[in-house]
């Protein structure tokens, strides 16, 4: 699990040396996606090994520099949610295909995939994408034998719920003003998935948040589990630990009792995430938590003076966007009863530590 | 004798009372006139007989502009310039992604409050609005003092055509992807 002060992303070896990778952020070099680099440094053939690239919703913190990394993943199908399925969402990408604002269109990267797919449609290779919807299962052939990634999310309530809005307030209209995409501020069609890998088993939260409203969030996740539902090892917590991401059930009913769990920060806000109070949160669900790094602004520094002073003065806070990057790294065998060895890199840390630290 | 008259093509006609047959002057000096009568220039040149002086031409009253003759008392020295778009609003403040207007610095997060703005941007603070925040000094007079002004774009809005453009090709898209 990778992230940095914005951006996270999960790169999977699903044995075989295949590899899924969820979401993406941007390394070292901002112009190329952090799963390049650490593929690359594994010496992992990205065109070849790369069995699926998937974007589980459109915030920039999760699409950063997917473009990029789904044009090197040759051989990988592309998922996406279902809520983006309807043409709103591909006009939408071609409107904003002429936005000449600084920092881009906030899809830039998604409508970068689909034109790595069309190219593939054109070579006759298959292109079309794999539509996330509660109950889909992703196995073979596109996963090695014995891998399965499960969605639980979005629900169909949820798909129609996004598609509504995606018409209604994202869709540019005619005399509208013209706008770079923002953001809803709910997650609804995120994609949560439960993967399963011989005996190893993850769940993996996205941005989902619990809505308290049918057919939404977490609790129509927990509303449709069967009896006797897997308990998870591990945990990549939703929506970087806030509030509205947790849901008492999940942890009771879906991860095994102190199973390791992953927290990525989100810095870009007023009062960055996880803060403290989330940090305690989840740090009494579990002694296995781990955070890919330190929540927080950084300083703003610049050259001159007189701007460093202006500047703040006249903002609440300001700080550069820092790749202060982090990996945690869970690994364990496929076969049953055996342990994970957690790994921590860069700036990742214990979740204690966070609370020790404040 | 007031001035001999020497021409290089046919005599100039003189008389005639109306503009009609009076030739057209396309260029004077003091020595030479330009006339073009039709189609045809002539090259009168004036020589005048014991003139101790060139005759000039009347001057003719033109606007001339008075240069300043001392510095604006008002100014801007330009320190730093942002383009931002807000990402998130709420009712006290708005938090934003800049991007420094000439490429050096990273890009940058900040959070403002909306009291900074006055009521004509503050009103357009909504996700998604383009803004330029610019950093320096303004110079009133003999004083200098820092200065920080942020605006709102206010960028036309989508066509009809743009978006009917975006979903011909969008709809091009989708069934090459199998979207639908």
């Amino acid at each position: 699990m990778f992230g940095a002060g914005y951006g996270e992303c999960l790169v999977l070896h699903l044995t075989e040396n295949q590899w899924v990778v969820i979401d993406s952020c941007s390394g070292v070099d901002s112009g190329v996606s952090i799963a390049t680099e650490y593929l690359t440094e594994l010496k992992v053939p990205i065109s070849s090994a790369v069995r699926l690239v998937v974007a589980t919703h459109y915030h920039d913190d999760h699409i950063g520099v997917l473009g990029e990394f789904f044009e090197r993943s040759k051989s990988a199908r592309f998922g996406c949610s279902m809520a983006l399925r309807t043409n709103d969402w591909l006009t939408l990408l071609e409107v904003y295909r002429h936005y000449l604002q600084d920092g881009g269109s906030g899809v830039d990267q998604l409508r970068r995939v689909m034109n790595e797919l069309a190219a593939r449609a054109q070579r006759k290779e298959v292109a079309a994408p794999i539509f996330c919807i509660e109950g889909r299962v992703i196995r073979e052939p596109i996963l090695p034998a014995g891998a399965a990634l499960t969605c639980l999310a979005p629900s169909d309530a949820a798909v129609v719920a996004m598609h509504a809005k995606i018409h209604e307030e994202l869709l540019p209209r005619a005399n509208r003003r013209r706008l770079r995409v923002p953001g809803l501020d709910r997650n609804d069609g995120a994609v949560v998935f439960s993967v399963q890998v011989g005996a190893a088993s993850a769940l993996l939260g996205a941005d989902l948040e619990e809505r308290n409203t049918p057919g939404l969030g977490w609790r129509v996740i927990l509303d449709h589990l069967a009896p006797g539902s897997l308990l998870h090892d591990g945990f990549k917590i939703p929506h970087h630990g806030s509030p509205t991401g947790f849901h008492p059930e999940v942890w009771e009913r879906l991860i095994t009792k102190n199973g390791w769990a992953v927290v990525t920060p989100y810095n870009r806000q007023k009062n960055p995430l996880p803060g403290i109070e989330d940090c305690k949160r989840i740090a009494a669900m579990t002694n296995e938590a781990f955070i890919t790094s330190m929540p927080g602004w950084a300083r703003f520094r610049h050259l001159d003076v007189a701007v460093r002073k202006t500047a703040e003065e006249t903002t609440l806070k300001i700080a550069p966007e820092q790749p202060k990057h982090g990996l945690v790294r869970f690994r364990r065998s496929v076969k049953p009863n055996e342990n994970w060895k957690v790994e921590l890199f860069e700036n990742a840390k214990r979740l204690s530590e966070v609370l020790i630290a404040v | 004798m007031v001035g001999n008259i020497s021409t290089q093509a046919s005599p100039i006609r003189r008389g005639g009372t109306s503009s009609a047959d009076r030739p057209n002057v396309l260029r004077s000096s003091p020595d030479l006139f330009l006339l073009r009568d039709d189609d045809r220039v002539t090259v009168v040149e004036v020589k005048s007989a014991g003139a101790t002086s060139v005759r000039e031409p009347p001057a003719v009253p033109v606007p001339r502009v008075k240069p300043h003759s001392e510095p604006s008392r008002l100014g801007f020295i330009l320190l730093q310039k942002w383009d931002g778009v807000v990402l998130q609003a709420d009712k006290d403040t708005f938090t934003a992604q800049l991007f420094d207007s000439q490429g050096k610095l990273p890009p940058h997060d900040a959070v403002f409050a909306r009291s900074e703005l006055p009521p004509s941007e503050e009103r357009l603070v909504q996700s998604g609005a383009p803004f330029v925040w610019t950093l320096g000094y303004r110079q009133i007079g003999s004083t200098r003092e820092r200065a920080s002004v942020i605006y709102f774009r206010r960028l036309p809005g989508w066509t009809e055509e743009e978006i009917f453009r975006a979903d011909v090709a969008a709809r091009r898209l989708g069934d090459s992807l199998e979207w639908k």
